[in-house]
């Protein structure tokens, strides 16, 4: 079969663009899970999506309310997009009062604008709720697509930092490769800043401390990168060490 | 450590999202320093047993994996930083596998899917998830371990007979003029010294309290006792507030010297203007002793802030 023209290709994007949100609306909006709320916390928060809007309802109890903006009084409530097939189209409406105050039921709305296929999405949702005494510690949600990763999310970039590219890293980059990321392989010698910044995520590998012994693995000259690093084992405290990062005092 | 690890944090999206994570566990008799421990994974400390989950299928043979050795408190005090796991290792509660402080994410076990169980297969995709949404975190640079450390060498001792703590460890963190009054050291000298030292230690200012040894060299902070603030309190700091607004003198004089002390020059005011400054920063500072004992930008409102004006945090 021959492979299709160019036109094809663009009218296949342009439908995967415009018309699979529409269809999603047609469908139903897709609930998504919400984890991190203390079984305590005076509000339930349920949330959805149909491809145009991430839809979060609010149900405060009696007396509690949430921010819409910032009054100097709790840390309002703040909503970002953090994978998934959507990105944030404009800013978050929240139904509020004069005094910025979110009480009883109310739903917040995100509008949304599609980056990639398909109906992954997952958001954070951060909120501090507060009675007329009192504000309880901040809460972080995660709001997301039900599913495993592999099957529920777009593909995105991960750099995998290893010692050298042998069978042990092609072991690791083919499982992140089956489980939703597009890994690319660097080592510790050859990597650079361009390479991490391209990722949305670095992974700096290490074998075990006796496997390191012997072998000058140059991590302190890891490039800076304004990416997320998981640090991994023994090299991976070194990383840090080398980075100042205010978790490395001491390791065994 | 071994592969295994136990106090996970299974409320934070690492073990929820998208993979919801089940471990099978294992009940196993708490361990002999566990008695009367607690951790921020272990608030209220460990019953009798407590439940060990594989991260790998077994212990790497003849080896061993890291993990960040924290005794509670030496690097833990920023605000936001992320207790997500312990390791199982001979080591006090506290001493980290999983961990995240800003945009760094630390995975004390191997990757690779030949030793990984599934249950850690699953949490580490969800950690690349997580981390993905930490672009604009800000990380905070460490300085120094806390005075927590002193007491750690008095547990030890009271735990295990372990003198060197007491003996040569602590002495060889304090700088010269605190070293002096450090004459018993003993267990009970120790434990009153430090009864009486405790809120007004301090180190991370400059290479005074720098050791090659040790990384830091803690000095007793005279105008802070003097004046019977502990270094590490707002009410403190509000005390140093108002004594730098009222009349001259010598308590006058000590105050703003802990104000200049204690608080960073990033947030400090310019102008030296102390009484206007404080209503302005007050719900945006925080003191962290691992930086080097300051009051300082709190790294959450920074990014509260960031976000907000729809900049990425640096």
């Amino acid at each position: 079969m021959s492979p299709p023209t160019p036109w094809v290709f663009v009218l296949r994007v342009l439908f995967a663009l415009v018309w699979s949100p529409l269809l999603l609306a047609q469908a139903g909006p897709l609930a998504l899970t919400v984890t991190g709320l203390p079984a305590d916390a005076p509000l339930a928060v349920r949330a959805s999506h149909d491809g145009l809007t991430l839809r979060i309802v609010a149900e405060l109890q009696e007396g509690w309310h949430l921010y819409g903006r910032d009054v100097g009084g709790g840390q309002p409530v703040a909503v970002s997009i953090t994978g998934g097939a959507f990105a944030a189209k404009g800013p978050l409406r929240t139904p509020m009062d004069a005094k910025g105050l979110i009480t009883g039921k109310a739903t917040l709305e995100l509008p949304l604008q599609r980056t990639g296929e398909g109906e992954a999405l997952a958001a954070a949702m951060g909120f501090m709720v507060c009675d007329a005494l009192q504000c309880l510690p901040p809460i972080e949600l995660v709001l997301a697509t039900p599913g495993r990763a592999a099957a529920a999310a777009t593909p995105f970039p991960v750099l995998l930092v290893a010692v050298d590219d042998g069978e042990r890293t092609q072991r690791i980059a083919a499982f992140l490769r089956e489980r939703g990321c597009v890994p690319t392989v660097a080592t510790y010698a050859n990597v650079t800043a361009a390479q991490c910044d391209a990722a949305d995520v670095v992974i700096a590998d290490s074998p075990t401390f006796g496997q390191t012994r012997g072998k000058k693995v140059p991590v302190e000259s890891f490039p800076a990168t304004s990416t997320p690093i998981v640090a991994v084992g023994f090299l991976g405290t070194r990383l840090l060490e080398a980075n100042k990062v205010a978790m490395a005092c001491g390791y065994i | 450590m071994d592969h295994q690890g136990h106090g996970l944090a299974l409320d934070h999206a690492i073990f929820t999202t998208p993979n919801r994570v089940t471990f099978p566990g294992v009940a196993t008799p708490r361990q002999a320093n566990h008695a009367g421990a607690t951790s921020v994974l272990y608030p209220q400390g460990v019953g009798e047993t407590f439940t060990l989950v594989a991260f790998e299928k077994d212990a790497p043979k003849d080896d061993w994996n890291p993990t960040l050795v924290n005794h509670e408190g030496f690097f833990t005090d920023v605000p936001g930083f992320e207790n997500l796991a312990e390791g199982h290792s001979a080591k006090s509660l506290g001493s980290l596998s999983l961990a995240r402080q800003g945009k760094w994410f630390y995975w004390g076990y191997s990757i690779d899917p030949d030793r990984t169980t599934e249950p850690a297969k699953d949490t580490l995709v969800n950690v690349l998830h997580y981390m993905r949404g930490q672009r604009g975190a800000r990380t905070v640079a460490f300085a120094n371990v806390t005075r927590q450390i002193l007491q750690t060498y008095l547990e030890l001792h009271a735990e295990s007979g372990y003198r060197r703590g007491i003996e040569e460890h602590w002495p060889g963190q304090l700088v010269p003029e605190a070293l002096a009054t450090y004459t018993d050291r003993s267990a009970a000298g120790a434990k009153a010294w430090l009864e009486r030292h405790r809120p007004y230690l301090f180190t991370g200012k400059g290479p005074e309290h720098r050791s090659e040894r040790y990384k830091q060299r803690f000095a007793i902070d005279a105008d802070a006792m003097a004046l019977g603030t502990p270094n590490h309190l707002r009410a403190s700091l509000e005390r140093w507030l108002a004594l730098a607004a009222g009349a001259d003198g010598e308590d006058k004089a000590r105050a703003l010297r802990c104000l200049q002390r204690y608080v960073h020059a990033e947030v400090a005011p310019a102008d030296g203007d102390w009484s206007a400054w404080y209503p302005r920063q007050r719900d945006r500072i925080v003191f962290v002793e691992s930086t080097g004992y300051w009051w300082q930008l709190d790294p959450r409102v920074l990014e509260r802030e960031a976000a907000a004006a729809g900049k990425p945090a640096k």
